[in-house]
């Protein structure tokens, strides 16, 4: 029932997607994308997105597996690519990735992780610039306002679709694309490693996370209103304590204010200045 | 008569590229025989500024408007732009007909809230007035005018019968409401208690992913929708505006004629 609020108009939603894409890639001067393609569900959608907006030419998608990475992964992407025709690139990160963390001992899963991303990351936009492409980004607002990603890793891109659509509106829009069903079928996994698993870590389901933060900060419910809705107070709380701590990884760093302008303090521009 | 809504987008802080693409769209009214182009809110310099506000005001009496005024001898024309008097700057709306210009409207309601930021930047203008066109009556809201029932009612009082909205209207949508419809709804009130004609037109783009739907359409005195554009895209839409609707409208249901008499058209 809670569900039933977050349900959207796909029709609407989909043709404002891609020419949100289409638009904001094209004034820029530039008339490609590059994405990167997990062969998951979020990332599997924009790729639908920027092929229905740029065409699927001017679309590459890039699969960036690690040695650990999951078969499954690089097949349910292997499909997006066929199913819409755009451009790709398999590229590899064993190397490099192995190279920077063979200097250290014992690393962390979570660094290790960042590392992974932030791979990733270089590799787009190194990608980006020499396809003459903007980098499109794949975070859910789900993830994003959880912090569910890694800053100047996955949450890096130059426009983001799907930014404020949260996990299950991701999931109603990729059926409205015919995202293929091993992909949408599959239980959400960053991928990072063997086994990881996104709802077990985070320790909620996304449908939870989804209501919860729908009620939290797009309908403004304070926190003892969610939990009358019948979730646990500490899952409630736990949540919303996860978004305040994050609000870093949706800013860029901030500045110490010095002068009478300070750039995006009181120096106020939009990105699409002159554009 | 043939109307002409100019469903563009914008370059944002450009005004010259802006300025071409109205004169463009200016002389396909004419070649098309509109007697009269509407364009959005702040056609000629995008929407949200910031900064850029100051570097794009214009002075009424200025060449840029000078230019407009000239073409207006072929057409009358309705656009939004950033007006600057005595350092201050306003969102305002004019309509220019044979040289002149009609009427300036300030926008009287700048919205300070959610992604809005208009009361930071403009002073606000301080009233709503009909004026007399080849169309009747006319009034113009700037978007966020028309959501302020006293706005409604001072064109109602003033007998308005041609409500024009220029607007810069970002989408969005929830599981309550869709965006476009509520300017519907706006407008479904206002034609259907006013007998007026009521022309909305809404900028299509994006700047920094607020999209602004279009959506533009002109609504007859009875409340239908006579023509209307599409959503997310730039459109020229030319739609027929019938004089004879109002009187129509009028015989059957009369509002005004019943108010006070203070407030009966004359």
């Amino acid at each position: 029932m809670l569900m039933n609020k977050l349900k959207l108009d796909c029709n609407i939603v989909a043709d404002y997607l891609i020419e949100f894409t289409k638009q904001e890639i094209l004034k820029t001067g530039l008339k490609n994308a590059v994405i990167g393609l997990s062969g998951g569900v979020d990332s599997s959608l924009v790729a639908y997105i920027a092929k229905e907006a740029l065409g699927k030419e001017n679309v590459y998608g890039i699969m960036m597996p690690y040695k650990t990475s999951s078969k499954n992964s690089l097949e349910d992407a292997m499909k997006v690519i066929k199913d819409t025709g755009i451009n790709y690139k398999i590229s590899e990160i064993t190397k490099p990735a192995d190279a920077y963390i063979a200097g250290f001992e014992d690393m962390s899963n979570l660094r290790k992780g960042n590392v992974f991303a932030r791979m990733r990351m270089i590799t787009l936009f190194d990608h980006s610039s020499n396809y003459n492409a903007l980098v499109v980004g794949t975070s859910n607002k789900t993830e994003l306002l959880l912090g569910y990603g890694t800053w100047y890793g996955d949450l890096a891109s130059s426009l983001n679709p799907i930014g404020d659509l949260y996990k299950n509106q991701i999931y109603q829009l990729a059926e409205y694309f015919n995202v293929p069903n091993s992909i949408t079928n599959k239980k959400p996994s960053a991928d990072l490693w063997v086994g990881q698993n996104d709802e077990d870590e985070l320790g909620f389901s996304y449908n939870d996370a989804d209501i919860i933060l729908y009620h939290l900060y797009d309908l403004r419910y304070s926190i003892d209103e969610v939990i009358e809705l019948g979730f646990r107070k500490e899952l409630v709380e736990g949540i919303s304590e996860r978004v305040r701590k994050n609000q870093f990884k949706r800013l860029p760093p901030i500045i110490a204010k010095i002068s009478r302008r300070t750039i995006n303090i009181d120096f106020r521009y939009l990105r699409d200045w002159g554009l | 008569m043939r109307i002409a809504l100019c469903q563009i987008d914008t370059i944002l802080g450009d005004l010259n590229k802006n300025l071409s693409k109205v004169n463009h769209y200016i002389d396909k009214a004419v070649y098309e025989k509109c007697e009269l182009a509407i364009f959005p809110e702040l056609a000629l310099t995008g929407y949200n500024l910031r900064d850029l506000t100051d570097s794009v005001g214009l002075d009424i009496n200025g060449e840029k408007i000078g230019k407009l005024k000239e073409k207006s001898y072929e057409i009358d024309i309705v656009l939004g732009y950033v007006e600057q008097k005595d350092g201050y700057f306003y969102n305002s709306a004019v309509y220019i007909s044979n040289g002149e210009i009609l009427h300036n409207h300030r926008k009287k309601f700048l919205p300070d809230y959610g992604m809005f930021e208009e009361e930071r930047y403009f002073t606000r203008g301080s009233s709503i007035k009909a004026f007399d066109t080849k169309f009747g009556k006319t009034t113009l809201f700037i978007c966020e005018d028309s959501f302020h029932i006293s706005s409604q009612n001072d064109a109602f009082k003033q007998g308005t019968n041609f409500l024009i909205i220029l607007s810069a209207s970002p989408f969005w949508m929830n599981h309550e409401s869709i965006k476009p419809q509520l300017w519907k709804s706006v407008c479904l009130n206002f034609s259907q208690f006013s007998n007026s004609y009521a022309a909305f037109v809404n900028r299509t783009g994006f700047e920094d992913g607020v999209g602004f739907f279009g959506g533009s359409f002109l609504m007859n005195p009875f409340g239908s929708v006579i023509d209307e554009a599409a959503l997310f895209k730039e459109e020229f839409l030319i739609a027929e505006f019938d004089k004879d609707q109002i009187n129509k409208a009028k015989i059957m249901m009369p509002i005004l004629k019943n108010e006070d008499k203070e407030y009966a058209n004359e």
